[in-house]
């Protein structure tokens, strides 16, 4: 079995993570397991031979052969409708995987700081990291800032607070409406933000963003401006077309 | 969520590739600039490359 290879694996369980997004576990036999950062491309095939084909981060990673998908409703869309309102317990999913060495992070990249970045759902593939940091004892310093529309989209909430640790700082920018409470307004992503919440550029960082394009290229333009080197700034895309 | 970059390209190409070339470097023929193929913007016109 290679990673080019079709496999199929069935859902043992479901959950609504947020409103809009389902997380998705799946048993499949003979998994070798994944870098943390790395996707799927998941396959599904009508009555009449059509097939769509899409990608989705893994939110698991590591040794097992279960693999954890966390997947937001594209209302529009072909593939995420049936995967968010149609897929139950005992549903078999045809998938192949894992894929992509480039947006990946692995305990042996040893304790060079980390800085991610996320919007909404791209926070899938660096929970994964966040994960594997947490499960190698890894003492790399970690930083993830969460840009997300209000807290109810928050993806894997309870979660993200069990990981804060002295080497896993967690900040939360919501966009539209924040907690009550919340010391600061509702609002976007900012340079200004970016420079006084994330891991200095002289510290050197590796840097990982995913996201909507439109963040993770205002974001990435940012950092470089703030004085991170380009190759150091990993991104990952996407769109709702 | 649906990729709309070189990473996404991961799974088609593994058809035609053996290794996972999302990693390796091209230039851009339009604009010059060098740049690791996962960090490329992707039109997505086919259902496999989406």
């Amino acid at each position: 079995m290679t990673y080019r290879d079709w496999l199929v694996g069935t859902v043992v369980s479901t959950s609504m993570l947020t409103p809009t997004a389902k997380g998705i576990v799946l048993e499949v036999p003979g998994w070798k397991g994944s870098a943390a950062g790395q996707h799927v491309d998941v396959r599904l095939t009508a009555e009449d031979g059509y097939q769509a084909v899409r990608a989705y981060s893994l939110a698991s990673t590591g040794p097992g052969d279960t693999v954890e998908l966390a997947v937001d409703l594209i209302e529009d869309g072909e593939v995420s409708p049936y995967l968010v309102h149609e897929l139950r317990e005992g549903d078999q999913l045809e998938f192949r995987g894992p894929l992509g060495r480039w947006f990946v992070w692995k305990p042996e990249d040893g304790p060079r700081p980390v800085q991610l970045v996320a919007g909404g759902s791209g926070v899938v593939p660096l929970l994964a990291m966040l994960r594997a940091h947490a499960a190698s004892g890894s003492e790399a310093p970690f930083k993830l800032l969460y840009s997300v529309r209000t807290p109810t989209d928050v993806f894997y909430a309870a979660e993200l607070t069990e990981l804060r640790s002295p080497t896993l700082d967690v900040t939360f920018v919501f966009t539209r409406e924040t907690p009550q409470g919340w010391p600061q307004p509702a609002g976007r992503v900012s340079r200004e933000l970016l420079g006084s919440a994330t891991v200095p550029a002289g510290e050197h960082p590796a840097v990982f963003v995913c996201g909507p394009t439109g963040f993770v290229e205002a974001v990435a333009d940012w950092l470089v401006e703030l004085g991170h080197d380009p190759v150091a700034v990993k991104t990952e895309r996407f769109g709702v077309n | 969520m649906n990729h709309v970059d070189g990473n996404a390209l991961a799974g088609p190409l593994s058809e035609v590739f053996r290794d996972d070339i999302t990693t390796a470097l091209g230039r851009c023929t339009s604009c010059g600039d060098v740049s690791v193929l996962a960090e490329a913007l992707v039109s997505p016109v086919s259902p496999a490359a989406t």
